[in-house]
């Protein structure tokens, strides 16, 4: 039933999409009253206010500088967040062109460019807020579920940059760089009161103060509450009376409650963040109690961010950067009825600093320093009663690295971008990675880039460093993981409208770390042993029309492989497609937000196969309906289509596949005065 | 399957299709830089600047940009025109210090970090500043330039027209959006 549905409303979006694209295109019939030959001087005023302008792209800074980066990017904006009914970081990352999602129903993980490993905590990608780096020091993970640090309603855009990053970024840039970058309080302007209520008991509460004063004074104050009781749910792999017939309940729990402050006055931003999350661990993970509530995760960190611009009369800007952060972990885990604590403690400050200018006209040099201090990164793992300790690992480390980028336009329409940065970590020596792209733009509107980079995963403490006496051995020897990526990528601008790109890659992943048994001691533990290789290619034409209507179409194809077995990699997907389209019903007031995203299947850990699958998401959003009112109210996996995750490792999960959410829904009320 | 390649070949064709349209003999828009040198010349028509402004009757209206200079081109092309009374003159590579030269001075985004200053430096001198950069208005520039619809609008600040001295004549002020601030 619901597959037939599902073709029905595949057909109705391509013959929307088919009539759409071409019928509200001819918008630029009515510029035929002034045609271009004509001289714009001689036109009276309220002509020329009736004149539309062409070639946005090229008017905003910013648009105009996704031309000249030198990778794929894409950005997200807060007006799309709302539309879509995003719920989290990993909401919108999902409808991101060539991006999946995995969820094992503790950690949301992020899959680029075919390449998703659960367990790995999302540690080869770089997660920023507003440039301050978020992965922590203990396991490098980048958080984007409900655990992210930064509130979803918070977000102003999201800029996803593809490609290795470690040339400007250092560790962890590998697959990916991802910029949220938080709203100001002008954007606010006034206080926000919002609510909303979802499916499974979910309930989320948030305040929020923003402003700005005549004298440039911005401030911006945020906090967020949410509580979810979680699914009932069913685990086969547990079907007998001695686990509650393979039933849980009470234990796919969900809470957190999150503050954001930012203050900015003259070239300084002063920002701090704090989150806390709780979830339960329904899927029993690491052998623990089936069906225990208190089997639970929580991950709590926070940060403190200074920054400092400022651009020089002669033509050079500085930045300047001081942190400092924490993350906390703890993971309860019940063996026969005891808790066995894991904690995790992580602390680190440090600098950056930053100058950029403008040199014989034709380089634009960006040269750059980082510190960063990892004073603390200790591990804890014990028995709470009767108290025994199984791990007790404290450690500390120091990063520096230099960087340099220098923007060359060869010819007016001809630049070469080549970076290269050095990084050197006191836990495993140093690392170079360069970035070479040439940007051609033969016409306006018509972009080639020709990108070549490097980038590196470090080995995080826990890779390095836990050791229990019976299941885990340290390796202090670890390497970094090495990617090098070759890309070709052709974007076109058609007008204002649409914007159309096309790009392939390739890359090659060296000294991949991997979970091992020790022959030695048959305990398990981490080595740099495989090799893996992708080849892929994506396409998306997005488009933007008077009226309101947006929408994207993208579809992405990757092949992956491990290099000496030449077998394909687990939870990699070879087909991705999406579909997002806003639709306003009534002008500026009413709008449908629809998702459509279908997911290839994937191979799973013991080799079975977890079907491809097509989830449809509706949300309706209003706005200015009623005075000072926003209010939407969305379908999530609109068809009920069932399907599953790839389950992460045999430590970690029985399961080699892990249901998913079935149709869900969500109401949000918000009030701004 | 049959979705599958029902969502792909939507694609496809959404690809195939949608050029034909864009490129359907239309011709190309006029870019937004295009667009602000026919404004600024419309405003050095009218707007009025103290005599003494002038050092003689023939004096031209000097038009210069500081900043990034893509509005350039379109200036080279209003040059020598006629306003009536006064011919338009452009001036390349302004600076800070010869800022004062300018009857019109249009600031770029670049600008930014360096508006007080230059405002600084144009007070007291009868300088029409123009921007294209949200905020710039409030913060003490005369006319500021923003898109509605892909439309080119533009916003006054009367007080920083007041302090230049410069008179501006009601076609503008009808079609501007007044903005209060410095």
């Amino acid at each position: 039933m619901n597959r037939i549905l599902h073709k029905i409303f595949l057909q109705f979006c391509c013959v929307l999409m088919l009539t759409l694209l071409p019928h509200i295109a001819p918008a630029g019939a009515e510029y035929e009253k002034a045609a271009p030959d004509r001289d714009l001087t001689e036109l009276p005023l309220e002509e020329l206010m009736e004149i539309e302008v062409a070639t946005v792209y090229s008017a905003s800074k910013f648009e105009q500088k996704l031309t000249e980066a030198p990778s794929s990017v894409s950005i997200i904006t807060s007006d799309e967040i709302k539309m879509y009914g995003h719920r989290t970081l990993a909401d919108i990352l999902r409808s991101v062109r060539g991006f999946f999602i995995t969820y094992d129903r503790n950690y949301a993980y992020l899959g680029v460019r075919g390449f998703g490993r659960q367990g790995d905590y999302n540690s080869r990608i770089l997660l920023l807020v507003d440039g301050h780096r978020t992965n922590d020091n203990l396991y490098d993970s980048a958080l984007i579920g409900t655990e992210s640090i930064v509130d979803v309603d918070m977000i102003d855009r999201v800029e996803v940059v593809r490609g290795p990053g470690s040339s400007l970024y250092g560790g962890n840039a590998f697959f990916a760089v991802i910029n949220v970058i938080t709203k100001r309080g002008e954007d606010i302007g006034g206080t926000e009161l919002s609510g909303e209520a979802g499916s499974f008991d979910s309930y989320k509460g948030r305040f929020t103060y923003g402003n700005s004063s005549k004298n440039g004074l911005q401030a911006l104050v945020s906090g967020s509450i949410y509580d979810s009781r979680g699914q009932r749910l069913f685990f086969p792999e547990f079907a007998d009376q001695a686990h509650n017939n393979g039933v849980t309940d009470h234990t796919d729990f969900d809470r957190f409650h999150n503050v954001l402050a930012k203050f900015s006055y003259g070239g300084f931003v002063l920002e701090g963040a704090y989150s806390s999350r709780t979830k339960g661990i329904p899927t029993a993970s690491y052998d623990t109690d089936f069906n225990d509530s208190r089997n639970s995760t929580v991950d709590e960190g926070w940060f403190i961010d200074l920054k400092y611009e400022r651009n020089l009369d002669i033509g050079v800007d500085l930045m300047g950067r001081l942190f400092y952060d924490s993350c906390e972990f703890e993971g309860n885990y019940v063996y026969g009825g005891m808790v066995q604590k894991d904690l995790g403690h992580g602390r680190w400050w440090g600098g950056e600093t930053q100058v950029s200018t403008t040199l014989l006209d034709r380089n634009k040099i960006i040269a750059g320093l980082e510190y960063r201090d990892n004073y603390r990164q200790d591990q804890f793992s014990f028995n709470v009663t009767p108290y025994e300790p199984i791990v007790n690992d404290r450690r500390s480390s120091r990063v520096w690295a230099v960087y340099l980028q220098d923007e060359f336009s060869i010819l007016k329409n001809l630049v070469l971008n080549a970076g290269m940065r050095y990084d050197n970590y006191s836990n495993f020596g140093s690392t170079i990675n360069p970035r070479l792209a040439l940007i051609y733009t033969p016409l306006e509107g018509t972009v080639f880039k020709i990108l070549y980079g490097t980038a590196f995963r470090p080995p995080n403490v826990f890779e390095q460093y836990y050791q229990d006496s019976t299941t885990q051995l340290a390796n202090p020897a670890l390497s970094p993981e090495k990617i090098r990526t070759y890309e070709l990528i052709y974007e076109q601008y058609f007008g204002k409208k649409y914007r159309g790109t096309a790009s392939g890659f390739y890359y090659t992943i060296d000294d991949l770390i991997v979970s091992t048994t020790d022959p030695a001691t048959s305990m398990d533990t981490y080595r740099n042993l495989n090799r893996a290789e992708a080849i892929g290619g994506e396409v998306e034409l997005e488009g933007k029309w008077d009226n309101g209507l947006t929408g994207r179409v993208s579809y992405s194809y990757q092949d992956t492989w491990d290099s000496s077995t030449g077998q394909p990699l687990v939870n990699s997907p070879h087909n991705l497609a999406k579909i997002n389209l806003t639709i306003p019903l009534i002008k500026d007031k009413v709008f449908v937000g629809l998702e459509e995203q279908f997911t290839g299947r994937r191979k799973t850990r013991d080799g079975n196969h977890a079907k491809a699958f097509f989830v449809t998401n509706l949300t309706l959003f209003s706005q200015n309906l009623l005075e000072k009112l926003e209010l939407s109210a969305s379908i999530y996996n609109l068809f009920d289509y069932r399907y599953g995750d790839p389950g992460g490792s045999i430590r970690e999960h029985v399961q080699d596949m892990i249901q998913q959410d079935g149709r869900t829904f969500r109401v949000k009320l918000t009030y701004r005065f | 399957m049959l979705p599958r390649l029902l969502t792909i070949s939507t694609f496809l064709l959404a690809m195939a299709y949608s050029p034909g349209s864009i490129y359907g003999g239309e011709k190309p828009k006029p870019t937004d830089y295009e667009v602000k040198a026919a404004y600024i010349y419309n405003f050095a028509k009218f707007i009025d600047w103290p005599q003494s402004r002038f050092p003689d009757r023939n004096a031209n209206i000097d038009v210069c940009v500081l900043g990034n200079d893509q509005l350039g081109q379109y200036l080279a092309k209003i040059e020598g025109k006629s306003t009536g009374d006064r011919r338009i003159g452009f001036k390349r590579n302004t600076s800070l210090e010869t800022l004062r030269e300018c009857e019109i001075l249009f600031i770029d985004n670049s600008q930014m970090g360096k508006l007080d200053k230059i405002l600084e430096a144009a007070n007291g001198s009868s300088i029409l500043t123009v921007g294209d950069t949200k905020g710039f208005a409030q913060r003490g520039v005369t006319i500021n330039f923003y898109l509605e619809n892909n439309k080119m609008r533009f916003e006054i600040n009367l007080q920083a027209a007041n302090r230049a001295g410069l008179k501006i004549r009601s076609n503008l002020l009808n079609i501007a959006k007044i903005v209060t601030g410095p």
